[in-house]
């Protein structure tokens, strides 16, 4: 990139000031007069840069990752089988699962054999990435589009299966449910990848074996060390 | 000093007086932007124009602790900076809350490691937590409409007349 | 008997008068820069936050006094008492109107008629620079310190370009008391221009203006409260009231420079070509004579705020370069072309 220019000299008109400042007090009297204007319109959104929270709420993108909610499928069914993937992947390690099977009688609250006994998402620890949401096999876990979590204690801000379930509903009540976003491949990938992989053509594509000699080499080599 | 007990609660007057003073402290509470990382950012649109805090009377950030209602913690605090922060909110004028925004502020957020303060709970006693990884800007504005309910519960005639060291009966 | 108790309703209305134009430009600033910054501003005390002063001024009182263990605990009070003082105290020689005549006697609208009105405005100007240097001082603590050593270097260094443009101005009209100047910015000269101190010293009305935001550490001015720089500057350790009297200081200095830019710049209480006690009766002219007074303050108490919302602040030595190199000499050339056009005209 070339070195930016920089002004040194400045004209009489500039470097006296008087000119640029008028320039720019006809500039905010624009925004004055038209922000003036715009506020004494009806309804809450009445300046048009300013979403007046909490009346004035700005429309949330479809896949913006917010407060989690627990799937049911069709028939009402939960689908988290208690497998422990999301706690295995997150990255914060807020996600506390307890597995167990379906007691006797209970088979048309959950889906599958084996149920989340305890699930606890601990939102203070959350860092909201949806990795959850892409490991789970079942597609149970969601996060939907839920912003407001301030709470006044640790207890307020821990989501167990009843907060998690009740998400579910008021998401389904306001038609915003949607499945688990799982991670689509770009297009041409997979030949991308061979492409630029760093075997040089000619190679054999046999993979190296860890024979019994190598092994045993490698334990004299030790012992002849200590 | 206890021959002098403050009688505050249930009359008329000292009501109306409570409640004209939390309506005061509710309507400007000044913040403290206590930005460390990148929940600052979205402190920073809070504050600006599109989200705008200024309407519910934080106009004025003062990046003084003695002018300040509010600490607002945005960001990771690693162990070095805990004596820092215990120092700007011990300087900060009573009454004095605390909204710890993020993961990092509320509990170490990801970064369990041996640098990282696990929560600024453990140094100085928080009112409102915001969980988020940041936080939206609306998600700390309604922290804030959360402090401001809490000030309204409050009892600052109380509170006053325990800091002058009168008895307070009921 | 009677006269004193003139003078008192007087100094008790031109008090609360400038209390409440202070508390009312508290909510001008921050409703006028959100509609500049394109956003409401505070909305949610009454009506358009009209009782957003009132909230702060509960908020403020009711805040914990603290005062620093170190500090110097006289100056430290003392600090914001110098500073708002003279802000109020100039008002006393400030035409504010003309005059009623009830019952044959005349009673001017100004607390004191001093025929020395210049000397006392410069005089308690300079006296206001103590309450910034002593609350900067007095606070034990560095940035405070620095932010009262800048403020009152700015506010020493523009003292001179004022007093230069006020001399300018009692060469054209001959005289140091306010109500003079007042007096003899009726009517028209040169045939069209009314006789306002705006047309007879133009280059003078602007290092006035210039002086006069610098005077009032307003932006561009304000590095004394820079906070990216120094914290808060001199006020980093004043909480509650005292800050308060700090911010409300500095709005009833506000007012007073736009009553003293009015009064010698824009012909005071006069209309452009209109004689008002022409046709008015003597108690109304002397209302209306007040009324157009205080339209012209509110329009200048206005640009205050604008220029405030639209500069960006300068940088030290600009500000000083500004005020040394650049304007004292402009002031000097000023005095010079003023006399010899006097001596010319004469």
């Amino acid at each position: 990139m070339a070195k930016p220019e920089v002004q040194k000299n400045y004209s009489l008109k500039d470097s006296i000031y008087l000119v640029e400042l008028l320039k720019g007090l006809v500039l905010t009297w624009k925004h004055f007069i038209f922000n003036i204007g715009a506020s004494f319109r009806k309804g809450p959104h009445t300046i048009p840069t300013t979403w007046q929270y909490p009346e004035d709420r700005r429309p949330i993108s479809p896949i913006f990752r917010g407060e989690h909610m627990m799937m049911l499928d069709e028939t009402g069914r939960e689908l988290c089988v208690g497998c422990g993937m999301c706690a295995k992947v997150c990255p914060a390690k807020c996600i506390t699962v307890d597995n167990s099977k379906v007691p006797e009688g209970q088979e048309d609250r959950y889906a599958g054999k084996t149920y989340s006994k305890n699930f606890n998402i601990d939102l203070l620890r959350c860092i909201f990435c949806g990795f959850c949401e892409e490991a789970c096999p079942k597609g149970a876990i969601v996060l939907g589009q839920g912003y407001e979590l301030a709470a006044y204690t640790h207890e307020g801000c821990q989501l167990g299966k009843d907060r998690l379930l009740e998400n579910y509903k008021k998401a389904k009540a306001s038609g915003t449910l949607k499945p688990a976003l799982k991670p689509v491949p770009v297009a041409g990938a997979a030949q991308k990848a061979e492409a630029t992989s760093a075997v040089p053509e000619g190679a054999s594509k046999a993979k190296p074996e860890v024979t019994k000699k190598v092994l045993k080499k490698a334990e004299k080599k030790a012992g002849e060390g200590e | 000093m206890s021959s002098i007990q403050a009688y505050t609660g249930s009359g008329w007057i000292l009501t109306k007086a409570e409640e004209l003073i939390n309506w005061g402290r509710k309507r400007s509470p000044w913040p403290l932007p206590y930005g460390t990382a990148c929940c600052g950012i979205e402190m920073m649109a809070a504050l600006a124009a599109t989200y705008d805090m200024a309407r519910f009377g934080a106009e004025r950030p003062s990046f003084s602790p003695r002018q300040a209602d509010v600490l607002i913690e945005a960001g990771t605090i690693s162990k070095k900076m805990t004596p820092v922060l215990k120092r700007i909110y011990e300087q900060m004028a009573e009454p004095k809350w605390v909204i710890a925004m993020g993961a990092c502020a509320c509990s170490g957020g990801m970064f369990r490691t041996y640098s990282t303060l696990q929560g600024i709970d453990q140094v100085i006693p928080v009112d409102v937590y915001v969980p988020g990884c940041p936080p939206r800007p609306e998600g700390l504005l309604f922290a804030l409409l959360k402090i401001l309910e809490k000030i309204e519960k409050d009892h600052p005639l109380r509170e006053l007349a325990a800091r002058n060291g009168l008895e307070v009966c009921k | 008997m009677g006269e004193i108790l003139i003078a008192l309703i007087k100094v008790v209305f031109i008090w609360v008068w400038v209390l409440l134009c202070a508390v009312v430009m508290t909510w001008v600033e921050r409703r006028g820069a959100a509609m500049i910054q394109d956003r409401p501003g505070p909305n949610r005390a009454g009506p358009f936050g009209l009782l957003q002063p009132l909230a702060d001024g509960i908020k403020l009182f009711t805040k914990e006094d603290i005062v620093p263990a170190k500090a110097k605990k006289i100056l430290f009070m003392l600090g914001p008492l110098l500073f708002s003082f003279p802000a109020f105290s100039t008002f006393a020689v400030v035409p504010f109107g003309d005059k009623f005549v009830i019952d044959g006697k005349e009673i001017l609208l100004q607390v004191s008629n001093v025929n020395i009105g210049f000397l006392y405005i410069v005089a308690l100007g300079s006296m206001a620079v103590y309450g910034i240097i002593l609350g900067g001082w007095a606070s034990n603590n560095k940035y405070s310190i620095l932010g009262g050593l800048r403020s009152t270097a700015q506010l020493v260094s523009y003292e001179v370009p004022w007093g230069l443009a006020l001399l300018a101005i009692a060469l054209v009209y001959g005289t140091f008391s306010l109500r003079d100047i007042a007096l003899a910015q009726s009517g028209t000269f040169l045939g069209v221009l009314p006789n306002w101190g705006v047309f007879k010293q133009p280059l003078g009305f602007i290092l006035f203006m210039v002086a006069a935001y610098a005077e009032a550490n307003r932006v561009p001015f304000d590095l004394p409260e820079a906070e990216s720089e120094i914290v808060s500057g001199y006020h980093t350790e004043y909480g509650s009231m005292r800050l308060g009297l700090y911010l409300f200081g500095e709005y009833v200095n506000i007012v007073t420079l736009s009553s003293l830019i009015t009064t010698f710049y824009f012909g005071a209480w006069h209309l452009p070509y209109i004689d008002m006690s022409a046709f008015l009766g003597p108690i109304s002219y002397g209302i209306a004579s007040f009324i157009v007074f205080f339209l012209k303050v509110a329009f200048f108490l206005w640009l205050f705020v604008w220029v405030r919302w639209t500069v960006p602040r300068f940088r030290y030595d600009q500000v000083m370069t500004l005020g040394w190199r650049e304007l004292i000499p402009l002031g000097l050339f000023n005095i010079f072309v003023t006399a010899l056009v006097i001596q010319l005209t004469a």
